[in-house]
Formats: structure tokens, sequence, C-alpha cells
């Protein structure tokens, strides 16, 4: 069976986090396909193939980097609804966020999230954090 | 028995009295019959006596007139005058008997008489023998008239003799039956009387022994406010006293309760005010908590768009870098390269670095007000913190720029205190770091922590110091010192002006307090007090916005170490 190389989706509804995140990602090496979602809701559609993502290639491996703070569902409630299916438990969650808020890291790390990387201010950092992120991202195994 | 005390003593006292004066009376009525039975019995005596010699004289005087007319010899007149006077005397005595109205008075008189006819006859015939008329007078002894007047008269005083014989024999019955009555009454009145007293004052005795005893118990249930023993139903003066007892204690317990009612109420009111005064702090506390929440959410809304600020203008950065190199290929006329370079060089590096630099700063106001709003919503794990080692830790941290700055750190005897550890070790950071930037380049630093103990309230305080002989501040700077963004020499020191507020924000939650002394270029001191010891007025306040937060892991590189990255 071939492996399907890894998709990676961002759910950012501020553009140039967005940006500035792929931007550094691709800079850190990382080739795999970036798609990108601007809301909780699309993301769901976008994991569960429906909606106007019905027709994506639904064998592709995928990884989610989510922000808190997005419009319609916000990503912990994507976080939720993903970890509660047995369909979509499997597929690791990164959350990147501007909240360093222990709540809600608490509560990401509870409903099962992988990873939780605060966005920081500090430029150097946030590229270090990318970066970070990068390499999480090829050590990382999924299964097929 | 319903009797006071009082009316027990005289009873006492009058009882034997009465007894003894019965007696007497009985005594004295016993005695009059004994005197009068006496005096009847001599009377008799006496009675029988005289009638004897009144019988003897009779005879006398009869025989001696008998005699003298027989044989007219005087000598027989000399018995009968001396009888004579002894008759008269007789006759005398009698004659007091028939004028006091006596019992034997009219045989007394008929005595008297019948003397008296015998007197008349001898008269008579001594009269006719002296005369010499001697036949006359034996005619009138052979008459017998004097032996008829003798008989007469021995016949009356024998009747009078045995009448007071058998008087006599009476009397002396009575006589000795009323001596015995006296000695009875003398000995019965005597015993009675010592018996009643003896009684009386037994029962006297108990009765005040009694009453004593109650009173006694009562007073000291009196002293302790304790129920006091039922009443009894006597009625003297004990029961006076107890009932004096009572209604003391009545009013002792009034008084109490009264107290007692008095102190609730102000305890009562103290409360009120108390839980007022909690429920002002609580509106407090949660509106400095609502404060911080805002903080905390406005900080995070400010930092999504820094991110992005900071981002494009590294991205400006990064560009105008690709620019240069784009520029630098020889096709690119030398004069456009030298125009595009100095502007990219001059003008747009200078306008990223400003933009950069106040994202910086923006940056760090942010982080630093986070930084406050957890410190005042972190939930503390409250006990015994060894300051002395986190004190150790704290300076051991900063040798560095102690070495840099040529300061002496000097740590006295620090005494444990009792709050969080983490939060306590943020004091002393903030406090030594503080310190050690503010110190005056003109002379070597100094820098002393120690610490003393104290007391607020009933519970145990210990107040720390970090003193140094830095630049100090001024009188007026003091009051802004504890207030957000104030920095009074930022040339010295990197920093957002929040330490200060970020300590006194701990020490608030520990209960503690924090003030300073300082004097411009002299030196200044910073005092810490912080509960030594939990009680419920110091326990510090560990009501958590955030629950377990030490449990979290946060940040971004402590969640990268977690799959091994680094840095």
């Amino acid at each position: 069976m071939e492996v399907q190389p890894l998709l990676i989706l961002l759910a950012e509804d501020d553009d140039g986090h967005a940006l500035l995140i792929q931007r550094n990602l691709e800079r850190a090496g990382i080739a795999n396909q970036i798609v990108r979602v601007s809301n909780g809701q699309e993301a769901i559609d976008f994991v569960h193939c429906q909606g106007r993502h019905a027709t994506r290639n639904a064998d592709r491996p995928l990884l989610l980097v989510l922000d808190i703070n997005m419009p319609r569902l916000d990503g912990i409630e994507v976080l939720r609804q993903v970890k509660a299916d047995e369909s979509t438990t499997h597929i690791p969650v990164i959350m990147l966020t501007t909240t360093d808020d222990p709540r809600e890291v608490q509560r990401c790390y509870e409903l099962g999230c992988n990873v939780y990387v605060t966005k920081p201010v500090d430029y150097d950092a946030f590229v270090d954090a990318v970066r970070r992120l990068g390499m999480l991202l090829q050590i990382v195994k999924v299964p097929i | 028995m319903r009797l006071t005390i009082f009316k027990k003593v005289l009873l006492l006292a009058a009882l034997p009295l009465a007894f003894q004066l019965a007696f007497l009376m009985l005594l004295h009525q016993v005695e009059q019959v004994h005197a009068r039975a006496g005096q009847n019995i001599a009377w008799s005596r006496d009675a029988i006596e005289q009638g004897g010699r009144l019988l003897h004289s009779a005879v006398v005087s009869e025989l001696g007139a008998s005699g003298y007319a027989i044989t007219a010899d005087p000598a027989f007149i000399l018995p009968f005058q001396r009888s004579a006077n002894e008759s008269r005397e007789v006759l005398d005595r009698l004659s007091k008997l028939v004028e006091g109205g006596h019992a034997q008075a009219g045989r007394a008189r008929e005595i008297i008489a019948s003397s008296q006819r015998l007197d008349q006859w001898s008269d008579e015939v001594r009269r006719l023998t002296r005369a010499g008329q001697v036949d006359a007078a034996r005619r009138m002894v052979r008459e017998g008239g004097g032996k008829i007047a003798t008989d007469e008269l021995r016949r009356h005083i024998d009747e009078l003799v045995q009448i007071e014989t058998a008087k006599l024999a009476a009397n002396q019955a009575t006589f000795a039956r009323t001596g015995r009555q006296m000695n009875c009454i003398l000995w019965g009145g005597g015993l009675t009387s010592l018996g009643g007293t003896l009684l009386l004052g037994i029962v006297l005795a108990r009765s005040i022994r009694g009453g004593m005893e109650t009173l006694v118990q009562n007073a000291r249930a009196l002293l302790s406010l304790e129920p006091m023993i039922p009443r009894k139903s006597d009625r003297n003066e004990f029961s006076e006293v107890d009932q004096t007892l009572r209604q003391m204690g009545q009013a002792l317990r009034d008084a109490d309760r009264k107290q007692r009612e008095y102190t609730a109420s102000l305890e009562r009111e103290v409360a009120g005010r108390t839980n007022q005064l909690q429920q002002t702090n609580l509106a407090l506390e949660s509106q400095m908590q609502e404060n911080e929440l805002f903080g905390y959410s406005v900080s995070h809304d400010l930092r999504s768009p820094l991110v992005n600020l900071q981002g494009f203008s590294r991205e400006l950065d990064l560009l105008s870098h690709d620019v240069m190199t784009m520029i630098a290929d020889p096709r690119v006329p030398a004069e456009i390269q030298a125009r595009v370079r100095e502007t990219i060089e001059a003008d747009m590096t200078k306008s990223i670095h400003f933009i950069q630099g106040a994202v910086t700063r923006l940056s760090g106001i942010i982080d630093a007000l986070l930084r406050l709003s957890r410190a005042g919503r972190v939930e503390y794990q409250a006990r015994s913190v060894d300051v002395q080692t986190i004190v150790t830790r704290v300076v051991e941290t900063l040798d560095g720029t102690a070495l840099q700055r040529g300061a002496d750190i000097s740590v006295g005897t620090l005494t444990p205190a009792y709050g969080d550890a983490q939060a306590i070790e943020q004091i002393f950071a903030n406090l030594i770091g503080n310190a050690l930037n503010y110190l005056d380049a003109a002379r070597p630093g100094r820098i002393e922590i120690g610490c003393r103990e104290s007391r607020v309230g009933d519970r145990p305080a210990i107040t720390y110091y970090v003193g140094d002989n830095g630049k100090g501040i001024s009188a007026q700077n003091k009051a802004k010192l504890f207030h957000s963004f104030k920095r009074f020499n930022p040339e010295l020191a990197p920093g957002e002006g929040m330490g200060l507020l970020l300590v006194r924000r701990i020490v608030e939650r520990h209960g503690g307090k924090i003030w300073i002394e300082s004097e411009a270029e002299v030196g200044t001191t910073l005092f810490v007090q912080l509960p030594g010891a939990p009680t419920s007025a110091s326990e510090p306040d560990t009501s958590p916005l955030i629950p377990n937060e030490r449990n979290c892991v946060h940040g971004s590189s402590t969640a990268f170490d977690l799959v091994g990255g680094r840095r």
C-alpha cells in the first residue's frame, strides 16, 4: 500500500498569522501540503469530507494545527469533536494559539490535544516555535 | 414549726422559768398548808397544856379554900395564891381566843365562866374564914359548890383537850404530807426545768445548724451562680437571710444574663460588621479579579495583532534583504543599486526597527500585565516555606549580575514564612533584582537581606527586609512606587515598571504588608511582612480562578520539550 504524504490542515482565522505560519513552516523545510481554513466549522467539514470539502481525497493522513479563537466553532470545540469521534480520534492535533491561559492549556490536554504551542509575540521566538513545529511534524509517525 | 430564732431563744429562756414559777406557786400553796398545820399543832399542844394547868390551879384553889375553911390555917392559902396567878394567865389567853372568834371560843367562854364561878366560891369561903365566920365557911364547903364548879370546869377542859388532841393528830398528818409534797415539788421542778432547757437547747441548736448549713451552701452557690437549695418551709431569721441571698442570687443571675445578652448582641454586631467587611473585601477582591481578568483578556486580544506586527515587520526585514540580494545583480544599473540600497538601509530598516522596538515594548507591557493578572489568580499552596533556601537560590541566580556590578550581597538568618513557595520566591527575585539594578555606580554596592519576628494580633508575623546603599528614592516618588508602569530610572535597567506592583499583589494575597524606607542617594530598604503561621485570618487567599495551574504545561518551550525539540 502506498504511503500517502501527510496533509496539514491549518485552521486560523487571522490571515496574517496563517501566512506567517505557512511561510515559516516552508522556511523550516516542511514541504507537506498545507490547507488553510479560517473557521472551526470548515475544519470539521474538511476532516469529515463534507460541505465544501466533500470531494477531497479521504485517504490522505491528516494533521491538524488549530487556533483557539475562531468564529463559528472555536479550536477547542474542533479538538473535542475530533477526539470524541472514534473515526477521527487518531488524527494528531497541535494547538497553536496566542492564548497561554493555563486553564485553556489544561483543557486542551484533557481533551486529547497532542501538543500545545503558544504563539510568542517575539518574532524570533515565533519562528523558533514554527521551526520546532516543523521538526515535530517530521518525527510524528502517522498511522496509515 | 414556724418559729423565729428569737422566739426560739425566748422560749428556751421562758419555758423553764414558767415551769419554775408554776412549781413555786404550787410550793407556796403547799407550804402555806404546811405552816398552818404546824401552827395548829403548836396551838393544840398549848391548849392541852394550858387546860391541864388550869385544871390543876382549879383543883389547888378548891382544895386550898376547903382546907383553909376547915383548919383556918393560912398555910392552905399559899399554893392557892400561886395557882391563882397561873390560872389568870391562862384565862387571859382564853379571853383572847374568845375575842378572836376561834372555833373553840364557845368552849373557852364556858371554861372562863366555870373558872369565875369557882373563883367566886373560893373567894367567898376565904372571906368568911378570915372574918371568923368559920361555920358559914364550912357550911359552904359541905354544900360542895366548889366541887361542882371544879367538876364543871374539868368536864369542859376534858372536852377541849379531847377535841384538840384529835385536831393535833390530823394536823400532824397534814404537816408530814405537805412536807413530803414540798420535797417532791422541789425535785420535780428542778429536774423538769433542767430537762426542758436541755431539750429546747438541742432543738434550737439543730435548727440553727440546719439553717446555717443551708445559708453557707446557698452563699457558695451564689458565688458560683449555681442553682440554690430549694427553700424550706421554715420562717425564721435564717429564712430571711436565705431569702435575701436568693434575691441577691436572682439579681446576680439577672445581671449575668443581661451581661451575656449584651455581650451576645455586641458579638452579633461585631459579627455583622465583620461580615459586612468580609462582604466588602470579597466584593473588592472579586472586583480586582475582574479587573485582572479584564487585563488578561485584553492582553490576549492585543497579542494577536502584535504577532502580525512583529511577524510582518520581520518579513519586511527579510524581504528587504532579498531585495538587496536582487539589486546586487550586475544587470541592475549602479545608480539604481545605490538608490535602492540607500532607501532600504537608511529609511526602511530604520522604520522597521522603530516598529519592532515599539512592538517589543508593547509586548513586554502585555506580558507584565499577564504576569500581574496571573499573580492575582494563581492558586496558592500555603505551607511553611523555607525562605532561607529560596533567598539563597535567588542570590545564586543573580550572582552574575552582582559580580558585574561589583555588589556584595549578605544574607542573614531567615525565619520560615507561611505561604506559597513560588510566590515568595517571586517576591525576593523582584526585590533583590531591583536592589541590584538601582545601585549607585559611585560606591561599592552592598545589599543586605534579613528578617525580624513580630506578632500581628495573635499570630506570628515575619518582617523580611532587603536593604541597599543604592540611588534611593525621593520622598515624592515613594508614593508612586507601587503603581503600574512607574519607572524612575529607566536607563538603568530594562523593565515594564510592574515588578513592585506584582510584589505588592503577592504580599497582599498572603495577608501581609509591604512598605519602603528610602533616602535619595543613601539607599533603600524594602520591608515585606508575611504570616509566620497559618491561622484563619492569615490563611493566604487560595481561592483560584484557575484550578491546578501548577499541574499545567504552558508556554511554547515546555510544550515542545515534551516531544524532544531543541532550540
